[in-house]
């Protein structure tokens, strides 16, 4: 008796090299309930992966949503949301929501995720369109429901990067050491000096 | 004296010049370490959210509560799995407010298993430094771990009787507080021991969990630039649909529920309840019925107790949960076992997701008793110790010692059954039912054929029997073992006479 709104993605796994394009279908399955909007939340490492274009806006919606946007909030969460501003074209939502694009950046694994959790701030729902417009999404289905992606390294090599606090830490080092030896150097010039005197 | 000052004069000035570039050194080290104190005190803000204190309490083969405490007040997941690895944890339980004090059950866990878990709050992850929590759940039907209720502890299970006066009621402050108060007299009553009563209240003010997410916008074009942000698509289409998007909470939203129509609960209502023993009860399903009831009614609640439910004796509660299922077995959760002989009364209804009598269908009500044989029947003396055909159609049997007080007070009558081929799946009707010669209850030990008007064995005739005892119910539940005996009657045998 339970619902079983849920978001999946297809292929569930995908392998590319670095450089190459990766495309997703973000699909919906609502059962018999008809569909006003929802939101879907997709974690992914960001080292790997990068959202094909920033903000998205070439973002390709299915057929049951007259709106469909998306959106980079924080680094590795994309979050999209699909929406019938008009009631009368609510129907059931059974098959692609939308196709989503990354450029594969760096060799490695990692997961497309759906962030579904009740509670939090930022987390996928499916809204029926009902007088109380219940969120009908379950979460455990939908966080099953995962893309593998595996990047090889390919003909293009993507930039590697540092985070900021190893950056950060090394040019630290570097300058204390010079400034260790050029203390050092006057000490010993120092040290000359008073033989010479 | 004079060389010395101008040795002096020169060591100065070359100090001078060392000295800057210590001077300049410990600038940088000291702007370095503050940096660094800088990050390590952002962290230290950070560390209000870490977990302390966690602990596991399995509170039976099925469920778990695992207690910790933060700094500040949060909402916390546990995702958990039966494996050592994050990307399984499919399963998650979650603390309903805000607290730093947190108590999440983990239900439907499967017995003597071990489940990992990693507790998240917010964004954050914290997974035990990587090797995760543990639970194993001892073997299912052991209940001797089960911790024993405290005073204190927030968890009530049956048995325990709420007085139909009890109260709740709430005021719903416009948005972000909430508070709400609870009252309810509980007079739980235990087998064997005085009748305790106890007076709970508590008051919930505010929960805080509502308002994290509060979308606080009229303004639809505003709403639906801060999706993502602090509001979400329902917000946005409550606006357009001209609802107050401030009773926005995102996913735990729960609008004040609509009393169901009384032709929704009638064409809905439970319309058949059954004891298959006074353990084990059934049942219509609402999946059986139109659709509208199964999306309507997701649940049912159950009662049962030793009582009538018009009686105002004091009952002992073998059940009062709501359950998916549509079968029970008792009892429920720590409630007694009832005993053989105890008189079971039960009621069901079906509740949508909001719960509550104007969101119910009509009660349906059943009751069954316990077995009194079945609970002695394995005892030794109280088995049967042979079967026997003395002479053809002519049968025996006693019990290993059918003096012995247990069995006699749990005994009523026995069953013999009787075919040409051995088979008794279908003993509905003697005649004209060829090969069935015996299927009838008699408290003595002792059975000649032919049985009412069925057929007789004849000379070599093939012919098995089994005799059972039972209580006055005499359904599988309430009987002992059966015994079977297979022989062909001996030719020429001559009519029985006397019984033994």
């Amino acid at each position: 008796m339970a619902n079983s709104a849920s978001f999946s993605f297809d292929p569930i796994s995908t392998t590319a090299a670095t450089g190459d394009t990766i495309t997703v279908d973000v699909l919906m399955y609502s059962g018999s309930d008809p569909v006003i909007s929802s939101d879907v939340w997709i974690s992914y490492n960001p080292e790997i992966l990068t959202p094909i274009t920033e903000g998205l806006l070439d973002v390709k919606g299915g057929n049951f949503f007259q709106v469909t946007e998306a959106k980079i909030l924080s680094p590795g969460k994309m979050y999209l949301y699909a929406i019938n501003q008009s009631p009368s074209a609510v129907n059931v939502a059974n098959g692609k929501l939308a196709t989503i694009s990354f450029k594969a950046r760096n060799s490695g694994s990692t997961d497309l995720r759906f962030d579904c959790i009740p509670f939090q701030k930022q987390t996928s729902q499916i809204i029926r369109y009902d007088s109380e417009l219940s969120n009908i999404i379950n979460c455990t289905t939908t966080r099953a429901h995962t893309n593998s992606i595996t990047i090889t390294a390919g003909n293009v090599l993507g930039t590697s990067t540092q985070n900021s606090y190893q950056t950060w830490y090394i040019a630290l080092a570097v300058l204390f050491v010079l400034f260790t030896g050029v203390l050092f150097l006057r000490y010993k010039r120092l040290s000359r000096n008073l033989k010479t005197s | 004296m004079q060389i010395a000052t101008v040795q002096n004069k020169k060591i100065s000035s070359q100090q001078i010049k060392t000295i800057g570039f210590i001077a300049g050194v410990g600038v940088l080290i000291a702007a370095s370490i503050g940096i660094f104190f800088m990050v390590q005190g952002t962290s230290t803000q950070a560390s209000e959210d870490v977990p302390q204190n966690v602990s596991i309490q399995t509170r039976d083969a099925t469920s778990a509560t695992v207690s910790w405490e933060t700094g500040k007040e949060t909402i916390a997941v546990v995702e958990y799995g039966t494996a050592a690895d994050a990307n399984t944890f499919n399963e998650f339980a979650f603390s309903e407010i805000e607290t730093t004090t947190h108590n999440v059950n983990l239900t439907s866990l499967e017995p003597n298993t071990t489940y990992f878990f990693q507790i998240r709050i917010g964004d954050e992850i914290y997974d035990n430094g990587g090797s995760f929590w543990m639970i194993t759940t001892p073997p299912g039907g052991d209940l001797e771990g089960s911790p024993t209720l405290s005073p204190s502890d927030p968890i009530i299970s049956a048995p325990v009787s709420i007085t139909p006066s009890a109260t709740i009621s709430a005021t719903i402050v416009p948005t972000p507080s909430i508070s709400a108060s609870i009252s309810a007299t509980l007079t739980p009553t235990l087998t064997g021991s005085p009748t305790p009563t106890a007076t709970i209240s508590a008051t919930l003010s505010p929960t805080p969990s509502t308002s994290s997410s509060v979308c606080t916008s009229n303004n639809c074009t505003t709403i639906l630039q801060s999706l993502g942000a602090v509001c979400t698509t329902q917000d946005y289409v409550r606006c357009l649909l001209g609802a107050n998007v401030t009773i926005t909470q995102g996913a735990t939203n729960t609008p004040t529920p609509t009393p169901l129509s009384s032709s929704v609960k009638s064409a809905c209502a439970i319309n058949s309840f059954q004891a298959n023993s006074c353990t084990s009860w059934i049942w219509e399903d609402m999946t059986a019925k139109e659709k509208t009831c199964s999306d309507v009614f997701t649940q049912y609640f159950v009662q049962c107790q030793s009582t009538s439910f018009e009686s105002s004796d004091p009952a002992t509660w073998y059940c009062n949960k709501t359950v998916t299922s549509n079968q029970l077995t008792l009892p429920c959760d720590t409630a007694p076992s009832p005993p053989p002989g105890q008189a079971i009364f039960c009621r069901v209804r079906a509740e949508s997701a909001n719960g509550g009598v104007a969101n119910a269908t009509d009660w349906i009500y059943t009751n069954s008793s316990c077995s009194t044989f079945s609970s002695v029947s394995a005892v030794t003396n109280c088995k049967i110790n042979y079967l026997q055909q003395n002479v053809c159609g002519s049968w025996n049997w006693s019990l290993n010692n059918p003096n012995d007080p247990l069995c006699t007070d749990a005994l009523d009558h026995y069953f013999l059954q009787c075919t040409g081929n051995g088979l008794f799946s279908a003993p509905a009707s003697l005649t004209p039912t060829p090969y069935w010669y015996c299927n009838n209850t008699t408290t003595d030990r002792f059975l000649d054929m032919p049985c009412d008007n069925s057929n007789a064995p004849g000379d070599g005739d093939p012919i098995t029997c089994r005799v059972r005892p039972e209580d006055a119910q005499g359904t599988d539940s309430h009987a002992g073992d059966w015994v079977t005996t297979s022989v062909v009657c001996p030719t020429s045998t001559p009519t029985p006479t006397t019984a033994l």
